[in-house]
């Protein structure tokens, strides 16, 4: 099986089968572009924004989902549900917040729909389950004044 | 506190506050280019938000909590300020069984893509200053429902009509304010108009439904005309006549139609699915046979014996039934 190596933010080369990466659609580009240039393929591919920690496991979510059908068309008028993520994503994405964005990151970077679909629709469900708690879930703090807050307090829609 | 960190791929809005001090922002791509990245612990806001946060996360989240959201920071206000102005759908109901006037208008406020908006829940106050500006800001509008929005006039409906072209489908249901004036109106103005409810718009008589079929009955789908006791078989008539592709059609309550008018409907719709002729006292069984027949599904259910009798027409066999008349 043909691989090709790929060059980590950290300077660290990870290489990968190439059917498995082109399920990136930014690597998949590159690609293209490598082989009309018809240089030296042995230059590993620089992923600039991807440290090689994460593209391990984003190389391990493609294997397993490698033999995926191509994703319906969003239709907008469907029930927008967030439970439908199978067991072995689910398992996969119980990881700490940082590694879920930097999973996002990457995600959005190499344009990996499924697992942006994926990791996104996770986001959704944390602040859906624990919209009471953003602030401790998501370590923010309130930046509102006394009054901003009577203000919004005296406004409540909900 | 937290260490500085560099931004990766995270874009913030211009219009934005900016967040947590001491923060700063450097372009991806600069700080990228410049080789070795420094790792940074990304936060939920740090996520791109027109790439990522808005099209992919707050999508899934209903609106009620996201309203919720507003509250925890200005980022977070800002955020959820952004998607308010992207919505495509609002339904009020979605916000909760009651929505202050005021709350509504910061909701819609810059909304200006909206496909469809229900405020039905609002209607026991919502008026004309209400909603003609949302109209105005909204030309993309296809489906749009009022039922029950007494306090609303012609204005809103010619302000709906002026502004939203593509206007498919409009439920103006127990506005009693909806005269025929107020039809000709939308019927002149709206080339993409399909569906049509006009429960309990009782001020309308058959010289404006008639108007309305001959000049938008060529794409009507579905329309009701139920609780209308002004609306009779000329009406009727008219629609079967100019309305080929009508599917739905409810006329339940509309006691001056009759056999005719249905005798017409089946001669002329060959789209209908669905008939709706409750307590409409001078519609007999035969006229509805025909339609019956075709696999209309009719609200009314034929009497016994004409059911034995349909079911013979239709199986072809005659049921062994043991029938005390």
């Amino acid at each position: 099986m043909p691989s090709i190596r790929l060059q980590g933010s950290d300077g660290e080369i990870f290489e990968v089968d190439v059917e498995l990466a082109k399920q990136s659609v930014t690597i998949k580009a590159m690609l293209e572009d490598l082989v009309m240039d018809d240089e030296g393929d042995d230059d590993p591919i620089p992923l600039t924004n991807v440290n090689v920690a994460i593209l391990k496991k984003v190389t391990q979510w493609c294997t397993h989902h490698k033999d995926d059908p191509p994703p319906p068309e969003d239709d907008e008028n469907k029930e927008k549900q967030t439970d439908d993520i199978t067991v072995w994503d689910q398992e996969f994405l119980k990881v700490g917040q940082r590694t879920l964005f930097e999973l996002i990151l990457a995600a959005n970077y190499l344009d990996i729909e499924g697992l942006l679909n994926v990791t996104c629709k996770t986001v959704a469900s944390m602040i859906k389950e624990k919209t009471e708690e953003i602030h401790k879930t998501f370590t923010v703090e309130s930046d509102f004044t006394e009054e901003e807050e009577a203000q919004m307090r005296k406004e409540k829609l909900v | 506190m937290e260490p500085p960190m560099e931004q990766s791929g995270g874009e913030q809005e211009p219009g934005a506050v900016s967040r947590d001090s001491g923060v700063r922002q450097t372009d991806t791509h600069v700080t990228a280019s410049r080789g070795r990245q420094r790792r940074f612990t990304p936060r939920l806001l740090d996520l791109p938000w027109e790439d990522v946060l808005l099209p992919h996360v707050l999508t899934w989240v209903p609106l009620r909590q996201l309203l919720r959201l507003q509250r925890v920071s200005r980022a977070f206000r800002a955020l959820v300020q952004l998607h308010l102005a992207g919505l495509r759908r609002f339904d009020a109901a979605q916000v909760g069984p009651q929505i202050p006037r005021a709350a509504l208008a910061r909701l819609l406020r810059d909304a200006e893509g909206l496909q469809e908006l229900a405020l039905a829940p609002c209607h026991e106050w919502l008026s004309d200053e209400d909603l003609v500006p949302v109209l105005a800001r909204n030309p993309q509008l296809r489906s749009v429902a009022l039922a029950g929005c007494g306090q609303l006039s012609r204005r809103a409906l010619g302000a709906l009509t002026e502004g939203c072209p593509r206007l498919q489908r409009l439920s103006l249901a127990h506005c009693d304010w909806v005269d025929g004036l107020a039809l000709r109106g939308l019927a002149d103005r709206c080339p993409a108009l399909e569906e049509l409810d006009l429960t309990a718009c009782r001020q309308l008589k058959d010289e404006a439904i008639v108007y309305l079929a001959q000049r938008r009955g060529a794409g009507l789908r579905s329309l009701s005309l139920a609780v209308n006791a002004n609306v009779g078989d000329t009406a009727v008539q008219e629609l079967a006549r100019n309305c080929p592709q009508l599917e739905h059609l409810d006329l339940t309550g509309c006691l001056r139609v009759g056999s005719d008018g249905v005798r017409t409907l089946a001669e002329y719709c060959p789209a209908l699915r669905s008939l709706r002729v409750r307590h409409c006292h001078h519609v007999a069984e035969p006229s509805l046979s025909r339609l019956r027949k075709r696999g209309v599904d009719i609200d009314v259910e034929p009497p016994l014996h004409q059911a034995l009798v349909l079911l013979q027409d239709m199986a072809g066999f005659v049921p062994f039934v043991n029938l005390q008349v």
